[in-house]
């Protein structure tokens, strides 16, 4: 028995490693072999496949939906952005002002698992309807929208389902990153003069602000970035500045920017991959939530397995989102330092 | 006087009804080492982060070189603190972290190099600069600690717990650095310790802290020769407490007392003033053994006793003597005279014990001694041991919790790569896990034919009979369910249909009826991988339109019916749905209800009747249209209307070709495009009506009868209306064959399909229903949803059935609209 000791590590890791090749990587090189076969023998249903080094299926999945890979791209992207800015002050306050009800809040954050993504993303229709809580209160009682104002079936429900759908993904992480951070820190910040943010933090806020304001606001397809419009993007970007300026100036202070921000990075990498990774290839938001212009890749590939049968096609869009995640990912990682990061969990 | 650094005066800090601190009056002297000394919970810590600013007394007021401090943030004071473990940035080099404070009050560069590199070397650690915190022994994150508060050059150094850390021999080397700098620097240091040696090493003076007030605050040799109160002499070190009583008696310079046998111990005199009651007490290093045959010096006090125990230290002996009295006292000797094992005091010898009265203290003391102590009472040093800080217990938990999100991102991230994407092709048959409800074992093939093949022999029903239709579309029970709501759940079958209850009873066997069918095509989607397998799907009745049934029979994948099980079936389906040319003689389906697809719209919110397809098209309606989401429905209605308009083909509707196809997906694109259309969907709009989100649709007609909308309406449009029929197949290597058959027969009796029809409003397969359901419900006889007028029907055309070729056609046009 003793003898053999150096197996246990490797017995240990059989289970797994087996549930991933018969579950992950078999699936996958088949998925492989079919992105690279065309049509054989049959039709409709009994449509057979033939392996053929079809790499034109790439080329022609990645020229035929360039409106649906932009889609998913924006709507992840936004999703994780909105994730990180609800989640961050989230998971600071549970972190640093949970007390005894950290734990009851935690659960709170994931309760919404405890239904079926389904009902979840259903009940966002309701919520976002005709007759939903967000029109009757920004169109009956604020009145800031027209009478014909639809939210349902434009990019805002979409990325609005996202974001709530992927929240936990980004709170928990984050609450981890910062619940780990010493309190001392934060005294000792404090202690080495560390008071509120100075002019600089405002007017990096401000930009910061102007940027994301405009950026929202052309990713929910609701100001076009074009020369015409210029009026209106400076407005847009002037309240955004302001709103940017007034939180930086308000809630952020140095001990923040310097020491609990940059221990938190770690938690903010693991969230954003967390919750983008899910987000861009999401169908069922897109599919519930939006319209016939706001179908992400998912939807397109949910669409050629199940609906066209056409197995090559989805089979090469899938591999194609999954290298562009992986890709995206290698360079989020080089570009945030992973240096940084083991050095801030130590 | 000597200037005053910082100044307390009655602070005080409560937390709830506990006080942590209790009233403190200090002065800090400058230049000064100044050390708070008590076990944990004293109330030093507090004091201290008082001081820092991390913590606002509740009341008192404190001044740092004369200003009032009381009420400013910690990064308003000119005060540094070095913080038990010392909490360096671990983020930041050691550079950074000494130069953080620099750094906030904007120094200019250049000077932070070089106050960085002085500090750096006046802490000894030059070289260090690029390394991270984690990098660095604890001793020199010790010193990190402390460059990084002292290069701030502050009035006042704050101290917690500083060497508490680093290991004994790492501690007494810091003991005398940190002596060191402090003198070279000259800043005033406060320091918290519960070591009373590092306090007595270090310090000009100690407050010694108890139960949030100090109890005595004087030098080291002053606290440790005159503790004044029981706690302090039992704080530091060793000492001996006997209790006296005192008549006031006086022999020069000492006043005398007497223990509880009798004999005099002297005081000086002092020590005892102001005091009412007190015990005297006696250090056992001050303390000598003698023989009982000694000489003892003149005046000195003296004590008779047998050792009881004797413990050999090396440098000394600890040994335990119970007196006369009855009490123990602890005497220490240098092992000078007697030098080895054999020479030392043995238990049981008896001894005398001496020491001058200069060496003995006053405590105050509080009323009578304890009883179990009659003359001497031995109070060590347990503040420190009990000061030790507690193991931290949170990073386990925080542990735990990060592991569940590794799990659950690990799951999510599985999910992600694997979506849509793991389901096995239709072309290569692989083993699959059935996506119906209930995997079960596959049926061997032999099994199969022999069941399909010998029809007379008995058989006997078996379950559960997994059923899958769609949406609303079963008679269930007019009492309402649990929820007090009448209608269907949108997942599951969950309130008792009475057609299923009382097939359940009658033969026993269990029924999983689920709305699983949405749409044709997804609906197949999930089970057309197995059906090419040659596996069972998990599913023994499916209901599917003509086209996709059509498909299926021709694919061969549905089980040929055994019309012996079926007599009623056969007798009673209405002549004109035979025929079709997919399978004339119901070999493979019975159909399940038929249905017209038309116009739907919710009066209430479109404020008008329509009449017409192309009142979709209205403008006022923008973004409140939807079609359905099968081309078949969609696209011969819009080629209707464009005949009606003159802009399409003669191509009867159920003939469309792909250029009529094309033709009507240029008429649609723009109305997608400016989202006028707002979603192509199935019959979702239910929900969508009730919430005024859609106004009006492409809708099969039954469905908004049976929706309960009062304002929902359905009309045969003007240019022509579709119909179609939904039929019940049994997919190939269904499990329960026989069941599914009973079930096709059961639902073909006249009764249960009158009772069926009533409540979906389709028109029904079979025979005589007409009449049955005019004793059933009067209205419903005359509704044209089930009984469509002749005008109607003369303008109904079949849904179109398409080849396969015309069919991928269609689908491609329709994915372009629907951005799939």
């Amino acid at each position: 028995m003793t003898r053999h000791r150096w197996l246990i590590p490797y017995l240990l890791l059989l289970p797994g490693l087996l549930w991933l090749a018969i579950f992950f990587v078999l699936p996958n090189i088949q998925m492989f072999l079919m992105s690279l076969s065309t049509k054989g023998a049959g039709s409709g249903l009994t449509q057979q496949y033939e392996f053929t080094w079809a790499f034109s299926n790439y080329a022609d999945a990645l020229t035929d939906f360039p409106d649906q890979f932009a889609n998913s791209l924006i709507y992840g992207g936004l999703a994780t952005l909105f994730c990180l800015l609800i989640g961050y002050p989230l998971a600071y306050g549970i972190a640093f002002r949970g007390g005894r009800y950290k734990n009851l809040l935690l659960f709170l954050v994931i309760a919404p698992f405890f239904t079926s993504f389904l009902i979840r993303t259903i009940s966002w229709k309701i919520i976002l309807g005709n007759d939903g809580a967000f029109l009757s209160i920004i169109r009956d009682v604020l009145g800031i929208v027209p009478d014909n104002f639809s939210v349902l079936g434009t990019p805002l429900a979409v990325v609005s389902g996202l974001t709530y759908q992927f929240l936990p993904f980004m709170v928990l992480p984050l609450y981890v990153s910062l619940e780990k951070i010493d309190r001392r820190l934060i005294e000792a910040a404090q202690d080495l003069y560390a008071g509120p943010q100075r002019q600089g933090g405002a007017l990096i806020g401000g930009i910061a602000g102007a940027v994301l304001a405009v950026g929202v606001m052309a990713g929910l397809s609701y100001l076009p970035l074009s020369l015409d419009r210029a009026l209106n993007i400076a407005v847009v970007a002037a309240i955004g500045a302001l709103i940017g300026a007034t939180i930086a100036t308000l809630l952020i202070s140095e001990s923040f920017t310097k020491v609990v921000f940059p221990l938190s990075l770690s938690g903010i990498f693991a969230g954003v991959i967390l919750t983008f990774i899910p987000a861009i290839g999401d169908y069922v938001n897109a599919e519930l939530l939006g319209n016939p212009k706001t179908q992400m890749i998912g939807n397109v590939i949910q669409n050629r397995f199940l609906a066209q049968n056409d197995y090559p096609t989805a089979a090469a869009l899938s591999f194609l989102l999954m290298a562009g995640i992986l890709i995206a990912i290698f360079a989020y990682a080089r570009a945030l330092g992973s240096d940084e990061l083991t050095g801030g969990a130590g | 006087m000597q200037d005053v650094d910082v100044r307390l005066v009655q602070v005080t800090k409560a937390y709830g009804d506990s006080l942590a601190v209790d009233h403190i009056d200090l002065d800090v002297l400058k230049g000064e080492f100044f050390a708070l000394l008590g076990p944990s919970g004293c109330g030093k810590t507090t004091t201290l982060r008082m001081i820092g600013g991390f913590e606002q007394p509740t009341s008192g007021l404190i001044e740092l070189q004369g200003q009032d401090v009381t009420w400013l943030p910690p990064y308003k004071r000119h005060v540094n603190t070095v913080f038990q473990n010392y909490a360096l940035f671990p983020h930041l080099s050691i550079f950074e972290n000494v130069a953080f404070g620099l750094r906030r009050t904007k120094t200019a560069e250049a000077e932070v190099r070089q106050r960085v590199g002085e500090m750096l070397k006046l802490v000894e650690l030059p070289g260090f600069e690029h390394r991270k915190p984690t990098q660095i022994s604890g001793g020199q994150a010790q010193r990190v600690a402390l460059a990084r508060a002292l290069i701030n050059r502050p009035s006042v150094l704050l101290l917690d717990e500083p060497l508490g850390a680093l290991d004994l021999k790492l501690r007494k080397q810091m003991q005398v650095e940190l002596k060191r700098i402090q003198q070279e620097v000259g800043i005033t240091f406060i320091f918290v310790t519960h070591d009373q040696e590092e306090a007595m090493t270090m310090s000009d003076r100690i407050a010694v802290m108890n139960k949030g007030k100090y109890e005595q605050l004087a030098d080291p040799a002053s606290l440790y020769e005159r503790p004044r109160t029981r706690f302090v002499a039992g704080f530091l070190g060793v000492s001996n407490l006997l209790a006296t009583t005192h008549d006031g008696s006086v022999d020069g310079a000492y006043s005398v007392c007497k223990l509880a046998d009798g004999t005099i111990i002297r005081v000086p005199s002092s020590l005892t003033e102001g005091i009412e009651k007190y015990e005297v007490g006696v250090r056992p290093e001050k303390i000598r053994l003698r023989e009982p045959a000694e000489d003892v010096p003149a005046g000195f006090n003296q004590l008779h006793g047998v050792v009881r125990d004797a413990s050999y230290l090396g440098v000394s002996t600890s040994y335990v003597v119970e007196t006369r009295g009855g009490g123990t006292v602890t005497v220490y000797e240098q092992n000078v005279e007697r030098a080895t094992r054999a020479e030392l005091w043995e238990p049981g010898e008896e001894v005398v014990l001496t020491w001058s009265p200069d060496h003995t203290f006053a405590v105050e003391g509080g009323g009578a001694p304890p009883p179990d102590v009659v003359t001497a009472a031995v109070v060590g040093a347990a503040g420190a041991a009990a000061a030790v800080p507690p193991p931290r217990s949170t990073s386990r938990r925080a542990f735990l919790i990060g592991g569940a999100v590794v799990a659950v991102g690990g799951v999510a991230a599985f999910i992600a790569a694997t979506s849509g994407g793991s389901k096995p092709p239709a072309a290569t048959p692989a083993p699959s896990t059935a996506l119906g409800p209930t995997p079960a074992p596959v049926p061997t093939a032999a099994a199969t034919a022999e069941g399909s093949a010998s029809a007379p022999v008995a058989q006997t029903p078996t379950g559960p009979l997994n059923f899958a239709n769609w949406d609303a579309y079963i008679d269930l029970t007019t009492v309402p369910g649990p929820d007090g709501e009448l209608g269907t759940d949108d997942d599951e079958y969950d309130l008792p249909s009475p057609t299923l209850d009382e097939f359940a009873a009658k033969y026993a066997v269990e029924v999983n009826y689920q709305n699983a069918v949405d749409e044709n095509e997804s609906f197949m989607g999930t089970i057309a991988p197995q059906l090419s397998a040659g596996l069972d799907t998990g599913w023994d009745l499916i209901v599917l339109t003509d086209w996709m049934a059509s498909r299926v029979v021709a694919a061969g994948w549905a089980e040929k019916i055994d019309h012996n099980n079926t007599p009623t079936a056969v007798a009673n389906v209405r002549d004109e749905l035979a025929g079709f040319p997919w399978d004339p003689n119901f070999d493979f389906h019975f159909p399940w209800q038929s249905f017209s697809t038309g116009v739907g719209f919710n009066v209430g919110s479109t404020q008008r009747e329509l009449t017409k397809i192309a009142d979709l098209f209205d403008p006022a309606f923008a973004g409140k249209v939807t079609l359905l989401s099968d081309p078949h429905d969609s696209f011969p209605l819009v080629h209707l209307m464009l005949q009606a308009q003159g802009k399409a083909s003669a191509t009867p509707a159920e003939a469309m070709t792909v250029e009529d196809g094309q033709v009507v997906h240029d008429f649609l694109k723009p109305y997608v495009d400016s989202a006028h259309i707002r979603k192509f969907t199935g019959n979702a709009y239910l929900q969508d009506f009730a919430s005024g989100d859609t106004w009006a649709a492409f809708v099969w007609s039954g469905d908004l009868a049976s929706s309960g909308g009062d304002d929902d309406r359905f009309v045969y449009p003007e240019e022509g209306s579709l119909i179609a029929t939904d039929n019940m197949i049994i997919p190939k290597g269904a499990q329960h064959k026989y069941t599914a058959e009973l079930m096709i027969d059961w639902v073909y009796d006249v009764d249960r399909a009158a009772r069926i029809a009533a409540f979906v409003y389709y028109v029904s397969p079979v025979k005589g229903v007409a009449e049955a359901i005019k004793a059933l419900d009067p209205d419903a006889a005359t509704n044209p949803l089930l009984f469509p007028p002749p005008e109607v029907l003369a303008k109904q055309h079949p849904q179109p059935i398409w080849d396969e070729p015309t069919a991928a056609k269609m689908n491609e046009l329709y994915a372009d609209l629907s951005g799939v």
